[in-house]
């Protein structure tokens, strides 16, 4: 418990730093899981604290974050941009809270994945009982981030 | 004067970020050449002349480090000024990449302003896109 505590501590200045300056998104807090995201990325990683984090959120967040990341407009953007910019928030959080957690010790990030989600988003993506869910809501749709360091 | 840049990313997006923060700091690029690994930054080297290099880390297939030890191998390119942009900013991963031979390493998330300087820093080239040397040998002139 005392974990999840620090976990969301470090955490959350990574995820609001990610989105803001990267992506010109300003998230808020949400105390409800949403179970209508499209879309997931995760990252797995391996060092001095071992573990996988994971992205949710919907199509049209994914959209917006692309098209602010690249300077695009909405006709310009595709699925392949939307994908690439969901890839990368998840690896720049993920790079951010590792620093947080070991300034000094380099931890060993994979590549991220993105998939498409079936629907509901309960499904194989696990981390309930021993991870960190977090929800936020921004003006183009929510996203939750997820930890699991399988302790 | 005007500088060829190498951009090394998988990130499709992140290379074009990179891009476009160069493009408006006003420095003066001539080309702007783009790998999505290692590998691919390396036989991009074999067919154009590089000023720069800007390389992430963690990438499939040849990382950002291996890159460096790959550069730093070969007489032809162990004089190209590496920059690593990367998540992975631990001061144990920073000098190993500067270990390795980047003479830069700026972290993501990062202002455009972090990657002017570092560029400005490491080409050694004024904010007016002009080389230091240029500026003194104009001065003397001047007197």
């Amino acid at each position: 418990m005392e974990n999840t505590k620090k976990i969301e501590e470090m955490l959350l200045p990574s995820i609001f730093d990610v989105f803001e300056k990267m992506f010109f998104v300003f998230a808020e807090p949400l105390r409800e899981m949403e179970q209508s995201h499209q879309l997931r990325a995760a990252i797995h990683f391996e060092g001095p604290f071992r573990g996988d984090m994971q992205i949710l959120l919907s199509s049209d967040l994914a959209r917006t974050m692309a098209k602010n990341m690249l300077s695009l407009d909405d006709a310009e953007v595709n699925d392949s941009m939307m994908t690439d910019c969901v890839k990368e928030a998840i690896n720049m959080i993920c790079g951010s809270f590792l620093r947080k957690v070991d300034p000094v010790h380099g931890s060993q990030m994979s590549i991220p994945t993105c998939d498409r989600l079936p629907g509901h988003t309960d499904e194989g993506t696990g981390g309930d009982d021993k991870g960190v869910r977090l929800a936020f809501a921004t003006e183009c749709g929510s996203f939750e981030v997820r930890v699991d360091t399988g302790e | 004067m005007s500088f060829n840049v190498l951009i090394v990313d998988d990130s499709g997006a992140m290379r074009s970020v990179i891009k476009k923060v160069i493009t408006i700091s006003g420095f003066k690029l001539d080309q702007c050449l783009e790998a999505g690994n290692g590998r691919e930054a390396l036989e991009k080297l074999k067919q154009n002349w590089v000023d720069v290099i800007v390389s992430d880390i963690n990438m499939p297939e040849m990382n950002g480090l291996e890159l460096l030890k790959a550069l730093q191998q070969d007489p032809l390119y162990q004089n190209i000024p590496t920059i690593i942009i990367s998540t992975e900013g631990s001061s144990e991963r920073m000098h190993e990449a500067l270990e390795a031979g980047a003479k830069e390493f700026i972290k993501k998330t990062f202002l455009p302003e972090d990657i002017r300087r570092v560029l400005y820093n490491v080409i050694g080239v004024g904010s007016d896109g002009e080389y230091q040397e240029d500026r003194r040998d104009a001065s003397a002139l001047d007197f």
